[in-house]
């Protein structure tokens, strides 16, 4: 850990840039006081949700507004009021926006943080392992004889591979006894919609993120219509959230997605700037879920001050007022603060402003 | 310490007429504009027409995509693109969607229309409507007319820029067709 996280009293480095979905679920809270028609748009949501009602929620914002933590907030929110829940999160891919790849990131998600609970009921339920177990809670489909090979670890790999999505040579299925592979983009549009529907007797209610949208481009009329099918095709217990980095709601046309599939969904949320005047209940907030418990400080801003805060996000640079720039700014003074051993306040900032990387722009 | 970029803007309507509209053009794809930039384009014909600077249009959208990470949507003739367009024209399209344009057609698209929102908290708003497609022939040669407008009227902007989203509401992305 570096001296500057010790000194400030911190678990570890509050303000890295660090992936949501890969992060211990300690760090992460709602933390955006000045959010609250947002609040009460997810609260509705996640009422509707709870209600196991099906929904849609559509969130947009900028690079480093929060979209992907929200959505992680949401899965935790959801979790801990009805751990029954399957949260599916997925993403597209800039380097590869392919449903190939929205897929096969949608079904590790489910085999890396549900298989275990999956089949902890499937046993429960069944006494069973085999594959009539499986049979017998999902149906007598191909998915439950496959499911029951990654149970047992017998061809484990060819069963993640069909799992996945990928071409499975006749041999390799004859071993997995099934037909056919998942292997084309409709074969695996329909898996997923199998995988909601036999989702039922196991969990409560099932929760597609899909994440990136923007960087579908040539996807977006497909996935657009596979999301469609989906809210249409379940009248319950199924809910997706549509997320887009965009300065505003309209630009979901211009990504290329359909006013069909916005008609169908319910709830629309967009993450705006930090408000100047709630920034720095932003920050004790972020700063509290990574302070240590035996930490001197009884202050959760340390080390800033209320007006150093304030003065961080004066110094951002206007288009970057967001918690992802935020926290990089702070971290750039706190490391200086800490290293010089003074707490950041107003001053502090305005001497050390010109060291942070998404600073304000003066003209000459 | 250093003066703070003001926050004030200029504004103005101009009428525009001929190659005036290409110096306008030209003006309104300078890649120095503040980030971020958000474009739309309505031109029922394009090609990769000079303009003032001596900078192509792919040219002058590549600098913007790459530089300002600008989110450009052109919008199209319909039938100019899958009947009429020549394979040079073709190529183009083709090259403007490499380069991260987000390419649709619309049946009956007559409107010709480019909108420039940029800067932080949609600081600078620009508008050309004018009679002129984005090809060499409209911005150079031939008898065209226009208005270009800065920043104000709030409405008007508001009224251009819910056309535009109406018309991508129904029209068809090229590649899904």
């Amino acid at each position: 850990m570096a001296d500057w996280v010790e000194l400030a009293g911190f678990e570890k480095d509050p303000y890295e840039k660090v992936d949501p979905f890969r992060i211990d679920e300690k760090y992460l809270s709602w933390n955006r006081p000045d959010l609250k028609q947002v609040r009460v748009q997810v609260d509705k949501f996640l009422e509707d949700v709870y209600q196991k009602k099906r929904v849609g929620l559509k969130l947009w914002g900028p690079y480093g507004s929060g979209k992907t933590w929200l959505c992680r907030v949401l899965e935790l929110e959801l979790k801990k009021k009805d751990p029954d829940v399957l949260f599916i999160y997925t993403k597209v891919p800039k380097a590869e926006p392919t449903f190939q790849v929205v897929y096969r990131i949608a079904i590790e998600h489910v085999l890396r943080d549900y298989f275990g609970i999956i089949k902890d009921k499937v046993q429960k339920k069944t006494s069973g392992v085999d594959r009539k177990s499986w049979q017998q809670i999902i149906g007598e489909n191909e998915l439950a004889i496959v499911l029951a090979h990654y149970h047992t670890d017998t061809n484990r790999a060819l069963a993640n591979k069909w799992l996945i999505g990928d071409s499975l040579s006749a041999s390799e299925l004859r071993e997995l006894n099934v037909v056919s592979s998942v292997d084309s983009d409709f074969d695996r549009q329909e898996m997923l919609k199998t995988i909601v529907r036999v989702a039922g007797p196991i969990f409560s209610t099932v929760v597609l993120v899909v994440d990136e949208l923007e960087n579908a481009r040539k996807l977006a009329g497909a996935l657009g219509d596979i999301m469609r099918e989906m809210l249409d095709g379940f009248s319950e217990r199924f809910a997706l959230v549509a997320s887009f980095t965009a300065q505003r709601a309209e630009e979901w046309y211009d990504l290329g997605y359909s006013e069909g599939l916005n008609r169908r969904i319910d709830y629309a949320v967009g993450l705006e700037a930090l408000d100047r005047e709630r920034v720095s209940d932003f920050l004790r907030a972020h700063n509290a879920l990574y302070r240590k418990e035996d930490a001197k400080t009884k202050d959760q801003l340390y080390p800033f001050t209320e007006e150093g805060a304030i003065q961080v996000l004066d110094s951002t640079f206007e288009g970057n007022r967001y918690p992802g720039y935020y926290l990089s700014n702070c971290r750039d003074i706190a490391q200086i603060a800490m290293e010089k051993k003074v707490v950041a306040d107003k001053n502090f900032v305005l001497k050390n402003e010109d060291k942070m990387r998404f600073r304000q722009v003066y003209a000459e | 310490m250093p003066a703070r970029r003001s926050a004030g803007c200029k504004l103005g309507i101009e009428a525009v007429f001929n190659r005036e509209i290409r110096d306008k053009l030209t003006q309104l794809l300078a890649y120095q504009r503040d980030a971020p930039v958000w474009l739309r384009i309505l031109t029922p014909w394009i090609g990769n027409a000079k303009l003032s600077d001596g900078k192509t249009l792919l040219e002058k959208l590549r600098q913007l995509i790459n530089y300002k990470y600008a989110r450009v949507t052109l919008i199209i003739d319909k039938e100019w693109m899958e009947e009429e367009a020549d394979e040079e024209e073709k190529e183009f399209l083709r090259s403007l969607e490499d380069i991260g344009v987000r390419l649709y057609s619309a049946k009956q698209l007559h409107a010709k229309m480019t909108l420039v929102i940029n800067g932080p908290n949609d600081r600078e708003k620009s508008l050309i409507i004018s009679s002129a497609n984005l090809t060499d022939s409209g911005l150079s040669n031939l008898k065209e007319a226009g208005i270009y407008v800065l920043n104000d009227p709030a409405e008007l902007f508001d009224k251009a820029n819910s056309y535009f989203t109406d018309l991508l509401k129904y029209s068809e992305e090229r590649d899904n067709e």
